[in-house]
């Protein structure tokens, strides 16, 4: 945490091994909440640069702390994700097994879940209505607290920690695993409220 | 009431024992819980993806030009120089040389579109920037055109991204040209972009009617809406210049939505 808060300083300094140590730790997260927003690898790369520049171009106007800065970083993805999808609104959505991420055979992801599961997974996952999936990619993807995905989001605590409960009910749904309680029950007529 | 407070406590709970799983402690899940934890293990696991070496130099390559250039803004000649000579250090000149004729799924395909990334770090006016992305769409022809050559061969390919990207470069080239409509080559700037566009419908269209109903065809039907509909917006910037009604910006391809922006605030402060 000290080094990257020494890196993000030196960022801010306009030191190039600063940049690179903040890509370095937090690109991959990125891209896989990246890809969870807008399917196509692809795309999900070129919008990490494009984060990643936006975020380095405004970063002497940036007070906070690293925290602040990945959360900070995270908003600009967000944004960036939907507007992609705005412009790509018009297109059909395409058939999942060519549109999601799929790993490439070194991946050890692959190797320790079933590739079966994994599909099954991302698919519920691209299935999740957009708030649900912001959070629930920020959340298990890059690894954001509950506080971060809210100063990401604009939204209240509350309400993102609702969010993130309700995603994971919904893929558990879909990996058909148990719930016992019923969680058809938690979710009818609640879907809107805080997406 | 009761019910709000009891869902609470579980969000809180849940929240609490997901804080453990992503800094990789062990989890011991609340009662009734257990099902949504092993599902966000999993999909912890799925989303381990890595950014592969060509895509992090790319990035890295742009992200030091635009750090000199954040340091030094004067200075943009010496900087085109230093982006040269960064993107063949760091992502190899022969892998820049031959990007050139990759293709979306091939291995040099991030080399091509990250050097493209880095021409449009270094080219800021709307205009520039747009006649850049236009330049962009027509190379992402080129590759459908060369996509559909390998499909005839019997190769497996993948159209859409393709489209994807072309969409993405037209929208970005429209509201490029509608951020800037003072520019002294305002005029010159609408014509041959409207030409252009027209001449990529034309394009389209022919690789379209190659195909009967399917995806293929659906998303190069897509390219063509997208080319017109930018098309469109851009003549009738010109029907009103013509008219002589100023010089009216053309339409962006997207209205502002209301949304945290980008721009930092200053009350963060979070653990990492």
């Amino acid at each position: 945490m000290e080094d990257l808060g020494n890196a993000l300083a030196r960022a801010r300094d306009g030191d190039p091994e600063g940049v690179a140590e903040l890509y370095r730790v937090y690109a991959g997260p990125l891209l896989a909440f990246l890809i969870t927003q807008v399917r196509r690898r692809e795309d999900a790369e070129d919008l990490l640069g494009e984060v990643f520049l936006s975020a380095m171009r405004d970063l002497n106007k940036f007070e906070g702390d690293v925290g602040g800065f990945r959360a900070w970083l995270y908003r600009i993805a967000t944004n960036r994700a939907v507007d992609l999808a705005r412009r790509n609104a018009r297109r059909p959505e395409e058939p999942l097994a060519t549109a999601i991420e799929r790993p490439g055979p070194s991946d050890p992801a692959s190797e320790a879940l079933g590739r079966v599961d994994r599909e099954r997974l991302w698919r519920a996952v691209m299935a999740l209505p957009k708030a649900q999936r912001q959070v629930v990619g920020m959340r298990l993807a890059g690894g954001l607290s509950a506080p971060e995905i809210a100063e990401a989001l604009g939204k209240p605590v509350g309400a993102v920690k609702a969010l993130q409960h309700r995603a994971l009910v919904n893929l558990t749904k879909a990996f058909e695993a148990p719930y016992p309680g019923g969680p058809e029950r938690r979710l009818k007529g609640r879907e809107e409220n805080l997406d | 009431m009761k019910r709000t407070l009891t869902d609470a406590r579980e969000h809180d709970a849940l929240d609490a024992a997901l804080d453990r799983l992503v800094h990789g402690l062990p989890t011991d899940a609340p009662e009734g819980l257990e099902p949504l934890i092993q599902t966000a293990r999993a999909a912890r696991e799925a989303f381990s993806v890595h950014v592969t070496e060509e895509v992090a130099n790319a990035h890295l390559a742009a992200l030091g030009v635009s750090t000199l250039e954040r340091r030094r803004p004067r200075h943009r000649v010496a900087l085109v120089l230093i982006a040269a000579v960064v993107t063949v250090v760091l992502l190899g000149g022969a892998a820049v040389a031959a990007s050139g004729s990759a293709l979306p799924g091939q291995l040099l395909y991030p080399v091509k579109r990250a050097t493209e990334r880095i021409e449009l770090l270094l080219n800021t006016s709307p205009a520039s920037r747009a006649r850049l992305h236009l330049e962009f769409a027509q190379r992402r022809l080129t590759e459908l055109s060369d996509l559909l050559a390998l499909r005839r061969a019997g190769q497996s390919v993948d159209i859409g991204a393709a489209m994807s990207a072309y969409q993405r470069e037209v929208g970005e080239a429209q509201d490029a040209i509608a951020a800037d409509s003072t520019d002294p080559s305002y005029q010159a700037l609408l014509g041959s972009v409207e030409d252009q566009l027209q001449g990529h419908i034309v394009v389209l269209s022919a690789l379209r009617d190659n195909f009967a109903e399917g995806p293929a065809h659906t998303a190069i039907q897509n390219a063509i809406d997208r080319a017109t509909t930018a098309q469109s917006a851009v003549s009738n910037a010109v029907s009103k210049a013509r008219a002589g009604d100023g010089k009216p910006p053309v339409e962006p391809s997207r209205s502002p939505s209301k949304r945290p922006n980008d721009l930092p605030s200053q009350a963060t402060s979070h653990k990492p």
